[in-house]
């Protein structure tokens, strides 16, 4: 259903009418993020070019009690930007301007909408780089990296999002413009920053951001362990900390993903090992090889089989595509598959690998590994074949206790990917009432009529209500939108969905 | 005059919390009480006192996983202390080390090596605090990595106790810094930033930077020290490149090892925070004004900003890395404490500085603070406040400023 005639005016006297989308194709294309799971049509898809212009529309929105949400690149992989209860989405793409370079305060003001690659190439000539380096950063954008609180690779070391941004520019549900931060590394009072940075797009709209710069580094150092078990790898990575050694990252690949990424980028992985363990120190020239050196015999000493060091940058580039754009190297062994999110304190990632492994092969579906070891945070790939219906409920039940077990370690739903709509009938097995009734109570703050991208993150007794409801409609979930411009989403359209999201092959 | 309340369990914080809840009767939080804690204005008083200094179990260290959970009162000294057994650190060294930890928390101690290591919201990963509800809150976990639901802990980082009561936090820590040395020396005046400036410039990785004003009156000189560590390797080519900038003149001291002028070198002190060194070093009476710069690194590394504030009376303790000044006045007559604040406006606003008290005169209130101890977003902290704390028993003034 597109916008309302009225609306849709209004919306094109503020941004001009290119900016003001609600066809088939382009309702369409916003269907979904990175997890096709979850689908559902946007009301219609606006465009602002500039914060006034997003004020108006979200005055608009407030005024005609429409929802919306906003949106990046859409890689997120937990369905945080789908527009449940027929929102309106935002599309940030157009604040992509780089605002300003501060190089003595290590910073850089830009747009929500630019890419986070594009971040470290703009000062790469001066010598930084932005460091949380999601997998998907040659696309996702930096306002999605607010949202998520993503993380990355190279994280061990550094931090996530929240530690590399020091100001956010905000439009909260009613249009309020407000600043949170700025370029002091401490202000007085309490970090709203830091509670805005990871709300999933529920608590505002960001649309201007200042990241810190990192330097850097004056050499990298990127070793491989080649294990002829996970276990083995685990190991290390425990053994590497112990040591007082903090790697800028420790990745490990099991032999799954490696024959894949063998098949797709050809890196010069051994295809016999069971699991490498990409391990990068970076740090001044002087003095890296005896740290280096120093990591080479705890990797030997874990039982690496062999341990092989990058000869030169484009070897290192090699390893590093062949880590980041495993995922899709996925494809070529499985139709598809299905990409967990869960963290465990690292000195369990021996059993809890075993316990995941165990999980798989009782559901008869491959469950492969490659994650950030470093941080016990695992991403688990269940291969599954989409025509099969069940292997596809076998994956959900697969991804469910995998879940099940980080929690039951101590750990955690999600690392990096955020709750949004996947994980959040999990949250209360993680939190208790209370706990969450608190959080909510935070949403009702900045999003009180939870016009704000509805439906995300918490348990909804909808959980219930799907189940149970009639196959015409699944009912709204949060407060009542408004007349004629949000409506339940019927049920046969996400079965649609669901099919048109695995024949195309995505992670569902 | 107020009572004070220190359970040893949570579970009779959380009883006497409900009791000023069914009352609808103010409080005011304390953890070790070391710290300064200033009125909306001159003459308030603080109402009955919740203290958390009894508070002070360990709920785990896990040396393996790098993490640590305690209880809030425990002080900073004592869980750096309790990390030490391992070779551990926390890495944010705030300055009060006899305060509790929740209170450093809630107040958003930061120390020399904040742009280096960090501050709290680079460390926290869990946290346990009773709210406006009295109800018993968990946000976070164990883990050094965790993005489900909003992050709550972060929330209460620099609360300043209004928004509830921290109770237990849980923190992320880290292997302590190998082989930890300092060059230290003595510059005659402030050029010294000028090559900080050039040190910055040159990315060089230096772990902190202090210096200090001289201690005697009628001297105009600083007392600088670069801290870095690691390897041999690694610490000759920074103690080589600090010198190139600096000037063969500065003193290589390994942490622990005496200097005849630095009275209170790192080694344990780095992470629990110089102040009682400081205070000594400088002979400052009980009631000297201590204010808290917070500014931009660009800001903080303009001699201009040094220059236009040292006097007689003035000490101070710079970490211009980061953006954070220590101004202190040696004197404690709220009159000359009011007359120096107001000194500093003009320049602050230019700089568009903003201040904390660390400490002061009693008479001395966030009225003397004015704009400059109001954050960016103070509406909404003020909304945020109300809203978590509809009864209005956490009394913390920074919350009613003008």
């Amino acid at each position: 259903m597109p916008f309302a005639n009225p609306i849709r005016q209004e919306l094109v006297r503020i941004c001009g009418k290119e900016w003001v989308k609600d066809d088939p194709i382009t309702l369409y294309a916003y269907r979904s993020d990175g997890l096709t799971l979850y689908t559902a049509p946007p009301l219609g898809v606006v465009y602002p070019g500039n914060t006034d212009e997003l004020v108006r529309v979200v005055k608009l929105f407030h005024r005609e009690l429409i929802s919306f949400l906003p949106r990046g690149a859409g890689t997120g992989l937990s369905g945080g930007a789908v527009p449940r209860e027929g929102s309106a989405i935002l599309e940030m793409a157009r604040f992509k301007e780089i605002h300003e370079v501060d190089l003595v305060n290590r910073t850089i003001t830009l747009g929500p909408g630019v890419v986070n690659l594009r971040i470290s190439e703009h000062v790469k000539p001066q010598g930084y780089h932005f460091v949380p380096d999601p997998s998907s950063q040659k696309a996702c954008t930096i306002g999605g990296n607010v949202s998520e609180n993503s993380g990355g690779p190279h994280t061990l070391k550094y931090g996530v999002t929240v530690n590399h941004v020091l100001g956010l520019e905000v439009v909260l549900p009613d249009g309020e413009v407000v600043e949170l931060g700025g370029k002091h590394h401490n202000q007085p009072g309490p970090d709203l920053l830091g509670l805005m940075i990871g709300s999933e797009g529920t608590f505002g709209v960001v649309t201007k951001i200042i990241c810190r710069l990192t330097p850097n580094p004056e050499k990298a150092v990127t070793l491989l362990g080649v294990f002829d078990s996970v276990r083995g790898a685990c190991d290390a990575v425990s053994g590497i900390i112990r040591n007082g050694t903090i790697p800028a990252a420790m990745e490990l690949i099991d032999k799954t993903v490696i024959r894949a990424v063998e098949a797709a980028l050809k890196p010069g992985f051994p295809q016999d090992a069971e699991a490498v363990l990409i391990v990068e120190l970076e740090d001044l020239q002087d003095g890296i090889e005896e740290d280096a050196e120093l990591v080479e015999r705890m990797l030997q000493k874990s039982g690496a089989q062999d341990v092989k060091r990058a000869k030169d940058e484009a070897e290192r580039a090699r390893i590093w595509r062949a880590r980041k754009e495993s995922f899709g190297a996925i494809g070529q062994i499985s139709p598809s598959y299905y990409v967990q999110d869960g963290v465990i304190p690292r000195s369990k990632l021996p059993e809890v690998i075993d316990q995941i492994e165990a999980i798989g092969q009782k559901y008869n579906l491959t469950v492969a590994n490659v994650f950030h070891a470093g941080d016990g945070n695992l991403h688990p790939l269940i291969l599954f074949d989409y025509e099969d219906e069940e292997q596809v409920e076998n994956t959900h039940k697969v991804g469910e206790e995998i879940l099940q077990v980080c929690m039951g370690y101590g750990g955690t739903l999600s690392g990096e990917h955020g709750i949004g709509l996947e994980k959040r009938k999990l949250m209360g097995e993680l939190y208790s009432e209370t706990d969450l009734a608190n959080m909510q109570t935070l949403r009702a703050f900045f999003n009180p009529d939870g016009r704000l991208n509805p439906s995300k993150i918490f348990p909804t007794p909808s959980r219930c209500a799907e189940a149970k409801h009639s196959p015409q409609a699944i009912p709204s979930e949060s407060s009542p939108v408004g007349a004629g411009h949000a409506r339940d989403l019927p049920a046969d359209e996400l079965d649609r969905s669901k099919l048109v999201a695995r024949k195309s092959g995505i992670a569902v | 005059m107020s009572n004070r309340f220190a359970p040893e369990h949570i579970e009779e914080a959380q009883d006497w919390l409900r009791e000023r809840l069914s009352a609808k009767q103010p409080f005011a939080l304390r953890g070790a009480n070391s710290r300064f804690h200033p009125q909306t204005e001159a003459g308030a008083t603080d109402p009955d006192r919740l203290s958390t200094a009894q508070l002070t179990r360990t709920n785990f260290f896990d040396p393996e996983d790098m993490v640590v959970g305690v209880e809030s009162g425990m002080t900073v000294a004592s869980l750096q202390t309790l990390l030490a057994e391992k070779s551990m650190v926390l890495p944010v060294n705030p300055w009060f080390a006899d305060s509790a930890i929740g209170s450093a928390f809630a107040c958003n101690d930061i120390g020399p090596n904040r742009l280096n290591m960090g501050g709290f919201r680079d460390c926290v990963i869990g946290i346990e605090y009773l709210n406006g509800a009295g109800e018993r809150v968990h946000a976070g976990g164990k883990v050094v990595k965790n993005v489900s639901g909003y992050d709550l802990c972060r929330m209460l980082i620099g609360s300043l106790g209004g928004l509830g009561v921290i109770t237990a936090l849980n923190f992320k820590v880290l292997p302590q810094p190998v082989a930890p040395h300092g060059l230290y020396g003595r510059f005659p005046d402030s050029t010294w930033l000028q090559n900080l400036a050039e040190l910055h410039s040159a990315r060089v990785p230096v772990d902190w930077v202090q210096a200090l004003s001289a201690g005697e009156t009628g001297r105009t000189d600083w007392l600088l020290g670069i801290g870095f560590s690691g390897n041999a390797a690694r610490r000759q080519r920074i103690e080589t490149e600090i010198r190139q900038i600096f000037g063969a003149g500065l003193q290589l001291l390994a942490d622990g090892e005496p200097h005849s002028e630095w009275p209170f070198l790192p080694g344990t002190d780095r992470f629990t925070g110089w102040l009682p060194g400081l205070r000594k070093f400088w002979n400052l009476p009980a009631q000297h004004l201590h204010l808290m710069v917070l500014l931009t690194t660009k800001e903080a590394l303009n001699p201009m900003h040094l220059e236009a504030v040292r006097t007689d009376q003035t000490r101070i303790a710079a970490h211009p890395i980061g953006g954070d000044l220590h101004f202190f006045l040696d004197a404690e007559a709220a009159a000359a404490q009011r007359e120096f604040i107001e000194s500093l406006k003009p320049l602050l606003r230019r700089a568009q500085a903003k201040l904390v008290l660390g400490n002061a005169a009693p008479e001395i209130s966030y009225a003397d603070l004015g704009e400059f101890a109001r954050p960016p977003g103070y509406s909404l902290v003020q909304r945020l406040k109300r809203h978590l704390d509809p009864a209005g028993v956490f009394h913390a003034p920074f919350y009613d400023l003008l």
